[in-house]
C-alpha cells in the first residue's frame, strides 16, 4: 500500500515535466503547503516590487552616453505610480514642463527609442542596455546623428512620442 | 429628464438618468477614469437618496444608451416581460431593494420575476445594498443549466479547470487538466484560453480534451475559449465543440469591439445545437464579462460601468447559457483599483447575473499591478460561496502562466466547499467517488489510486 502511494506521489510530480503551471504541488487538507504558499508569495512579492520600482535613471543616462547616444529624460503627465495605474490616460501624455523642453528641438528621425518604466522599471533598469547594444549597429554606434537615433529615457511612467517607431509602453 | 433632490441644505441636480447612476454608484476607479463618479461622498448619498426615489417603470420609459442606435438596448426592451414586472411595477428603486430582502421574495417568485427586469432596475438596486444585501439575495436565486451534467442545483458549487499553456502544447495543458481532476474540479467546462486563435491549434486541443474527457468517462464539457467565430470554423470542420465561447459587453459598439453581433452569436449558437453533443440538456453558450470593457473600448456612453456589466446580462441570457462569469479583476486597476472596489463589483455582477436569470459564476482575480493579493480572493470567494456562485475558476496554483494574472486554485475550490459544505454537480460528483478521489462525503482521498492506472497513459498517448 506504501509502495502504491509513493508510486502516485512520484507519478503525480512527473506532471511538472509538462508544464510550468504550478501543478502536483500537494495539499495540506484543503490548503496549499507551506513551501508552495510562501514560494507564490515570493513571486507575487517580486511582481509587486517590480511594478512600484524605479527608473534608475542616471545610471541609464550614462550608459546611453557612454555607448554615443544623446538621452533626453522626460516625465509623463502622471505625477506618481499610484496615479498612473489609475489613470493610464495621463501615462500616455508628456507633462506641460516635459512637452515644452522639446520644443524646438525635433528632428527627424527613422528610429526613436523611448525608455519608459510603466509597469515595471525594473525591467528597463535590467535589459534596456543590453536590448540597446544588440540592436544597434556597433561600429556606426557613434554616428548616432547619422542614424537619428534618439534616446528617452522617461520618469515615472510611458510616453507614447513617437508612435510608430516606438517599443509598445504600458 | 432632469432629477432634482434636497438633503439639508444641500440641493443636488443630476442631467438625466445615467448621470444619476453614474453618481449613485459605489467609489471605483473605473468611473474617475471616465469621469463620471461623484465628486464627493455626499454627493453620491444624495444620489442614491434620489435614485432610491425613482419608480421602477421609468426605466422602461428611460434609456441609458439610446433604442435608436443600440441593439441591446433594442433587444432589453423588446424582450421585456410585462406580466412578470407587474410583480413589482407598482416599487420604488428602494422599494425594491426591500422587497428583494423581505420573505416574500423567495425563489420561486424571482425566478418568475427574472424576465420582468431589466439590466438598469438591478443595477440601480444593487448601487443602494450593502454587501451583505448582495450575498443574502443572490443566494435565494436558482439558476440551473445542463449539458452533460446539471449546473446550479442547491448547496452545489462548480468549477472549471483552466490549463492554460503559454504555447498551448498539448501535453502541458493535459498535465494542468489532470491535476485539476485530482482535486475534484472541472464540473463546470474545461475551459482552455488558448495562446493563439487560429483555427487548427484550437481543434488540436478540443481533440485532445475530447480524447482525455472519453478515456476517463469524465461528465464534464469542454470549451476553447477562442473567438467565436473561430469555433464556428471549428464546428464546420467537425471538430468536437461543446460550448461556444464569447466573451461579450453591454453596450451595441462594445460588441462590436469584440468582433460580434447579436446575429453572429445566434449563428453560433444554432450551429452548437446542430451537432447534438450534449446529453443532459442543450445549453451551449458560455460567456464571460466584466466591468470597464465598455469604458475601454470607447464604447460606454457615458454611463457607468456596472450598470454597462449588467446590460451585457441582457446579451447572454438571450442565447440559454450553460454558463457566465464576470472576470472580476481581470481589466486592471483603472477600472478596480484595490481588493475593496473587486470585492464588491465581484458580488454586485453575481447579484445581478443571478436576478437576470443567468447561471452566474465569478473569476476572482487580479493582476499585478492591482492592489491585491490572495487575501482578497479569498474574502470575496468566502462571499461568494455563502451567496450561492454558481461556479468559479481553477487554475494550478492559481497562477495563470498564459494570461499572467491570479485567479482561484484548485485549492481554493476544495476550500470553498468544504468550509460551506458545498458539493459538485450530481453526476461528476458520482465519478469522484467511482473514480476513488473523493469519498462518499466529498473528502479527497489521499491514496491517488486514480493516478496509476488512468493518468499516466492519458498524457503520454496526447
Amino acid at each position: 500500500m506504501d509502495d502504491e502511494l509513493s508510486e502516485s506521489k512520484s507519478s503525480w510530480r512527473r506532471l511538472r515535466e509538462f508544464t510550468s503551471a504550478r501543478v502536483a504541488i500537494g495539499r495540506s487538507g484543503s490548503g496549499v503547503p507551506t513551501a508552495a504558499h510562501l514560494q507564490f508569495q515570493w513571486d507575487h512579492a517580486r511582481a509587486r516590487d517590480a511594478v512600484y520600482s524605479t527608473l534608475d535613471t542616471d545610471r541609464l543616462c550614462n550608459e546611453l552616453k557612454s555607448i554615443g547616444l544623446q538621452p533626453i529624460q522626460l516625465y509623463s503627465a502622471a505625477p506618481d505610480r499610484r496615479i498612473y495605474l489609475q489613470r493610464p490616460d495621463f501615462g500616455r501624455r508628456l507633462s506641460a514642463e516635459s512637452r515644452s523642453s522639446l520644443a524646438g528641438t525635433e528632428t527627424l528621425c527613422d528610429v526613436a527609442f523611448v525608455l519608459a518604466d510603466g509597469l515595471s522599471a525594473a525591467a528597463i533598469n535590467a535589459h534596456a542596455m543590453p536590448l540597446l547594444k544588440s540592436v544597434l549597429p556597433g561600429p556606426s554606434r557613434s554616428r548616432s546623428r547619422a542614424h537619428d537615433i534618439r534616446c528617452t529615457s522617461l520618469h515615472p511612467a510611458a510616453s507614447r512620442r513617437c508612435r510608430s517607431e516606438c517599443p509598445p509602453a504600458p | 429628464m432632469k432629477l432634482h433632490f434636497r438633503l439639508g441644505q444641500m440641493s443636488y441636480a443630476f442631467a438625466d438618468l445615467k448621470t444619476l447612476l453614474a453618481k449613485a454608484t459605489p467609489l471605483r476607479s473605473g468611473d474617475q477614469l471616465a469621469g463620471i463618479a461623484a465628486e464627493s461622498a455626499a454627493e453620491r448619498v444624495a444620489a442614491q437618496m434620489c435614485l432610491a426615489d425613482l419608480p421602477l417603470p421609468l426605466f422602461l420609459t428611460e434609456t441609458v444608451v439610446p433604442y435608436e442606435t443600440d441593439d441591446v438596448t433594442r433587444l432589453i426592451l423588446d424582450t421585456h416581460d410585462a406580466v412578470a414586472f407587474s410583480i413589482v411595477s407598482h416599487l420604488t428603486v428602494g422599494g425594491f431593494r426591500d422587497w428583494l430582502l423581505s420573505d416574500a421574495a423567495d425563489t420561486a417568485v424571482l425566478t418568475l420575476l427574472a424576465p420582468g427586469l431589466t439590466p438598469e432596475m438591478v443595477a440601480a438596486a444593487t448601487k443602494i445594498m450593502r454587501l451583505q444585501d448582495l450575498i443574502v439575495i443572490a443566494a435565494k436565486c436558482r439558476v440551473v443549466t445542463k449539458f452533460r451534467n446539471t449546473i446550479g442545483l442547491e448547496g452545489r458549487l462548480s468549477t472549471r479547470i483552466q490549463p492554460n499553456h503559454p504555447t498551448d502544447d498539448p501535453k502541458g495543458v493535459a498535465a494542468s487538466l489532470l491535476d485539476g481532476l485530482l482535486y475534484g474540479c472541472g464540473d463546470a467546462v474545461i475551459g482552455i484560453n488558448p495562446a493563439t486563435d487560429n483555427v487548427d491549434a484550437c481543434i488540436q486541443l478540443l481533440e485532445m480534451i475530447d480524447e482525455v474527457r472519453l478515456r476517463l468517462e469524465v461528465p464534464t464539457q469542454s470549451c476553447v475559449l477562442a473567438h467565436v467565430t473561430t469555433t464556428l470554423e471549428a464546428i464546420n470542420r467537425g471538430a468536437p465543440v461543446d460550448l461556444v465561447f464569447q466573451s461579450i459587453g453591454g453596450t451595441e459598439a462594445t460588441n462590436r469591439s469584440f468582433g460580434v453581433s447579436l446575429d453572429l452569436l445566434r449563428e453560433a449558437q444554432e450551429a452548437a445545437l446542430s451537432i447534438h453533443r450534449g446529453t443532459v440538456g442543450d445549453n451551449v453558450m458560455y460567456f464571460e464579462t466584466g466591468q470597464g470593457s465598455s469604458l475601454s473600448a470607447n464604447a460606454h456612453h457615458g454611463v457607468d460601468q456596472q450598470t454597462l456589466e449588467a446590460r451585457a446580462y441582457a446579451v447572454a441570457r438571450h442565447f440559454k447559457p450553460l454558463l457566465v462569469n464576470t472576470v472580476v479583476g481581470f481589466i486592471g486597476p483603472e477600472y478596480l483599483f484595490d481588493g475593496k472596489q473587486i470585492t464588491r463589483a465581484g458580488l454586485e455582477d453575481h447579484c445581478c447575473g443571478k436576478l437576470l436569470g443567468l447561471p452566474m459564476g465569478c473569476d476572482v482575480c487580479y493582476t499585478n499591478h492591482a492592489e491585491a493579493d490572495q487575501d482578497d480572493m479569498d474574502g470575496l470567494l468566502t462571499l461568494l460561496g455563502v451567496a450561492g456562485c454558481t461556479y468559479i475558476m481553477g487554475v494550478p496554483g492559481a497562477d495563470d502562466i498564459m494570461l499572467n494574472y491570479q485567479s482561484t486554485s484548485y485549492h481554493d475550490a476544495v476550500y470553498i466547499r468544504k468550509a460551506l459544505g458545498k458539493r459538485p454537480a450530481p453526476e461528476f460528483e458520482a465519478w469522484l467517488l467511482e473514480r476513488v478521489i473523493c469519498d462518499s462525503t466529498g473528502t479527497l482521498l489521499p491514496d491517488l489510486h486514480f493516478l496509476p492506472k488512468s493518468l499516466l497513459p492519458a498524457i503520454s498517448s496526447v
